[in-house]
């Protein structure tokens, strides 16, 4: 149902490639950028949408951070309907369990070779403050060059901080999960390190090192059994090999590398030939010995503060052991001399006698309950915890939105929870508020960094829109300025976006008059350009009949708008008459009445010429004034040529020697 | 005996993926069920109503039950048949692979209450002014804190306290964990879903449960604690109380 689908107009979903449980990932490709990526939809059905949407970014948004060649790059955060999505980078391949799954025995140098990728990822984002949580060969892709990615970074995190997970839901794997996840303390950076070790046990031997009926049983045997070697599935592995493995995965976490910095250093040259034959890493089994010296008092504080030498010198692979010797004698080789107080403890242990080592034996070290830290400031929690014979642990910092800078938000153990004497008491501690380092968004398109900037949860965003030469939508200023370290939720965001050039819109000029024209000249700051006049019948004179550009076009402030503009009706044309005329001749026969007999007429005498006047009514002509004057002798063939003009009337009269012989009137006729 | 059920969605969430029921048989037993439905595709409502439809169903045709081993094996039958219907529906309906749902049932008799769940749902009785958990929760951090790896406390912050071991709909073969108790005047059958469960002490509960209020009023009073505080779940609850000596025994 979801293919096909776009996601926010950017994200067109291609295939299903994977998913169970609350989310699924597509193949999906990003119609801005061009590119395939993987989008993680989770369905969520939550009421308080902006609430979740703020929590599950914040934790999202703090992976998108990591820029790492075997992490999977994390690009957007979004969602759209009641589908939460994360947009990833596309890794064509396989996850790392089908790869152990097709490729196993996986061969030495690779297994190595994909470890040191998987602990330069895990040290990067460690560096960055972000603990993975649920590191699995199902989180880690396996390229097609054989490159590994690591995926789902925070997203454990991110899925905790909105609650999602108080739903039920059927069991996850606990095969990597380690004793202190197991129990359900914070996930720490030693916790990536076990899990890691987890992977590189299944990476060299092919299978899991616990295998039971159950997922419960598979978790009690994490808290309970040590790692059965994997020397065990893999005959003539490396001494150092294997010792990375146990190091990595030991109960207490304290026994683990520091650092996964440390574990990769440690990969780095496993196999060289001259480590294969190491000792084998141990842990000794019975170091409550060790923690049971705060018991011999004499000075408490002298002990825990030996105590404390102790559990901070982390280079050591092996904790020394002060129990009897018959127990230890085999593992205490060199270290004794580099512990010389140990012996005389034994001999202050042997003194109390026999009888005192049975009960110590019994009775095991004094256990205390964990005070309750959670409000202490970190420094009154350490006093607190020495106050009680326990020591400082771990401490992790957290950004806090409620709970003030150094102030315990939680302890692992937890309050009244019975621990030894002497044992390191992990603290949470809260960092105040999340601060970030505000990155630049100057020169970048507003919708491009929308999503992260809403992301952030500024407390207000200002927006100011001005006119400008870039482009429109381009972020021209901001206020704080890049690189201030603040607290989103407390910071304005001001900023500062260009709208692009000033623009006017182009309005519907036709029809208007010149002072309409004018008005509008005056209100868009843009220019009437009349380039013709044509003649209408439909528009008045002066109104505009066209325009260019049209309606709605916009503008830059000044630019010309061109216009045709009405001269009003077209008037009709002039029309030109041409009458026809004869004009004749008048014989004038009482002036010579010819005698009969007497004097023959004077045949052919001179005719006598008559005078002709033609007068014109006409544009051109008044009819008080001759047209034309001549003479005849006899009847001539005239042309009297008219102009007459629309609504008018022409006329014409002929006079012959001061008679009119022709006259009359032509109306205005607009076919002629 | 007298009876009450209550159903809320809680401040939360979009959708009551709880479902449950008060069901008297024409003998006048009385079956009480909660279902706290799952699935990340809206299909826990379909998981959870189905589940109380078809044992109400199967309630309403049950023949007569007098005696505990009865009613246990009705009860184990019948959860592995709803088990099965909803294995065939998730086949039939892709949208609903996957769902799942927990499930408590009581069925109540003068003599006896026997309880079977699934899942995390709980059962509780009051008797003689205590309050006990009847049912075992079938969770991960239940069977941590029952190995002894954890205690009570730490399994109230586990982030894995969602992770159940068991429940409806999953494949294969469901086995419930079935209890007997006997009853008495008084008593008080309890089933919840962890809406109800996680934002209760049971203490509180109990103070409740023993108050002299109408019955829907203590439902409801306790449906608004677990909304006062937080309400991230959907919140189910049905009882059943069994009157004192001397009140009318007959149903209400």
């Amino acid at each position: 149902m979801m293919i096909g689908k776009r996601l926010n107009g950017r994200y067109k979903i291609l295939r299903a490639i994977g998913g169970g449980g609350m989310a699924n990932v597509f193949l999906a490709h990003d119609m801005i950028l061009d590119r395939d990526v993987a989008v993680k939809i989770l369905r969520l059905d939550y009421v308080n949408e902006n609430d979740l949407m703020k929590r599950f970014q914040r934790e999202a948004q703090s992976a998108t951070s990591l820029t790492h060649p075997n992490i999977v790059s994390m690009y957007d955060v979004g969602d759209e309907d009641e589908n939460y999505y994360l947009v990833m980078e596309y890794v064509e391949g396989m996850t790392l369990k089908e790869y152990i799954q097709q490729n196993s025995p996986v061969s030495l140098d690779n297994a190595i070779k994909i470890m040191s990728q998987l602990t330069s990822a895990i040290s990067h984002a460690h560096h960055n403050g972000i603990i993975h949580r649920d590191i699995k060969p199902q989180n880690i892709l396996v390229d097609t060059k054989g490159d590994i990615k690591i995926t789902d970074f925070g997203i454990a995190m991110a899925l905790s901080a909105t609650s999602i997970t108080q739903t039920n839901s059927v069991m996850g794997t606990v095969h990597y999960l380690s004793p202190e996840q197991a129990r359900g303390g914070v996930a720490t950076k030693k916790s990536d390190i076990y899990s890691l070790g987890i992977v590189m046990f299944e990476l060299i031997t092919g299978r899991l090192p616990f295998e039971g009926e159950s997922a419960v049983s598979i978790a009690l045997k994490h808290l309970q059994s040590e790692i059965p070697p994997p020397s065990k599935w893999s005959a003539n592995l490396p001494q150092s090999v294997e010792n990375v493995i146990l190091k990595s995965t030991t109960k207490d976490a304290f026994y683990r590398y520091s650092t996964v910095d440390e574990m990769h250093e440690d990969l780095k040259s496993v196999l060289d030939e001259d480590r294969f034959n190491e000792p084998k890493f141990m842990v000794e089994p019975d170091n409550d010995a060790t923690r049971a010296i705060p018991i011999i008092k004499p000075d408490r504080n002298i002990s825990s503060k030996t105590d404390t030498q102790i559990r901070t010198d982390k280079t050591k692979k092996a904790i020394p052991s002060a129990a009897p010797p018959e127990k230890t004698i085999k593992k205490e080789k060199k270290k004794k001399k580099k512990w010389p107080w140990i012996v005389t403890l034994v001999l202050l242990l042997m003194l109390v006698g026999t009888t005192a080592m049975a009960a110590l034996g019994m009775f095991g070290p004094a256990r205390v309950a964990v005070p309750d830290l959670v409000g202490e400031s970190l420094s009154d929690g350490e006093d607190i915890l020495e106050q009680n014979g326990l020591l400082l642990g771990d401490i992790t910092y957290e950004p806090n939105e409620e709970v003030p800078k150094d102030v315990i938000l939680k302890t692992t153990p937890k309050a009244t929870r019975n621990v030894d004497e002497g044992e390191p008491v992990n603290v949470v501690v809260s960092s105040g508020k999340a601060t970030i380092e505000l990155d630049d968004y100057t020169d970048k398109l507003y919708e491009d960094v929308q999503s992260l900037i809403q992301n952030l949860k500024f407390d207000n965003v200002r927006i100011e829109e001005v006119f400008d030469d870039s482009p429109r939508g381009t972020i021209i200023d901001q206020s704080p300025e890049a690189g201030a370290e603040l607290v989103p939720s407390e910071t304005t965001l001001e900023l500062t976006i260009s709208q692009g050039e000033e623009m006017a819109a182009v309005e519907n000029l036709i029809g208007m008059s010149p002072q309409e024209i004018a008005d509008f000249e005056a209100r868009t700051e843009l220019t009437v350009n009349t380039t013709r006049e044509e003649y209408s019948s439909e528009l008045p004179e002066g109104a505009v009949i066209s325009q260019d550009p049209a309606e709605g076009t916009e503008l830059s402030l000044g630019d010309q708008v061109n216009v045709v503009v009405s001269l009003g009706e077209r008037p009709l044309p002039v029309s030109n008459v041409v009458v026809p005329v004869v004009i004749e001749y008048l014989e004038k026969e009482e002036e010579a009445p010819p005698e009969e007999g007497e004097s023959p007429p004077e045949v052919p005498g001179d005719p006598v010429p008559q005078n002709i006047q033609i007068f014109i009514e006409d544009k051109d002509n008044d009819i008080s004034e001759p047209y034309e004057e001549f003479t005849i002798t006899e009847s001539t063939e005239r042309t009297i040529p008219l102009k007459i003009e629309p609504g008018e009337t022409g006329a014409y009269k002929v006079l012959r020697d001061g008679e009119v012989i022709l006259e009359n009137e032509i109306a205005y006729n607009e076919n002629q | 005996m007298q009876f009450a059920f209550v159903s809320d969605q809680g401040k939360v969430r979009r959708l009551n993926e709880d479902a449950g029921g008060v069901f008297l048989h024409p003998q006048g037993h009385i079956l009480a069920v909660v279902a706290d439905g799952m699935g990340g595709h809206r299909a826990g409502d379909v998981a959870s109503s189905m589940a109380v439809e078809k044992i109400e169903n199967l309630w309403m045709a049950a023949p007569i039950i007098s005696k505990p081993t009865d009613a246990e094996k009705w009860l184990i039958a019948s959860i592995e048949e709803i088990n099965h219907d909803l294995n065939v529906h998730a086949a039939q309906y892709p949208d609903c692979e996957g769902m799942g749902t927990t499930i408590v049932v009581a069925i109540c008799t003068q003599e006896f209450v026997t309880l079977g769940n699934v899942g995390d749902s709980r059962g509780y009785i009051v008797a003689e002014k205590r309050i006990r958990q009847v049912t075992e929760d079938h969770s991960f951090v239940n069977a941590l804190v029952q190995s002894g790896e954890i205690s009570e406390s730490d399994a109230e912050h586990h982030p894995k306290k969602n992770w159940l071991l068991k429940s409806l709909g999953a494949k294969g073969p469901v086995k419930p964990s079935i209890t007997t108790i006997t009853v008495d005047h008084g008593n008080i059958v309890f089933l919840c879903s962890d809406g109800m469960s996680n934002k209760i002490t049971e203490q509180r509960l109990m103070e409740i449960l023993l108050d002299k209020s109408p019955m829907e009023e203590r439902a409801r009073q306790l449906v608004n604690i677990a909304n006062e505080n937080g309400g991230e779940d959907n919140i189910t609850i049905a009882m059943v109380e069994y009157l004192p000596v001397g009140e009318s025994e007959e149903i209400k």
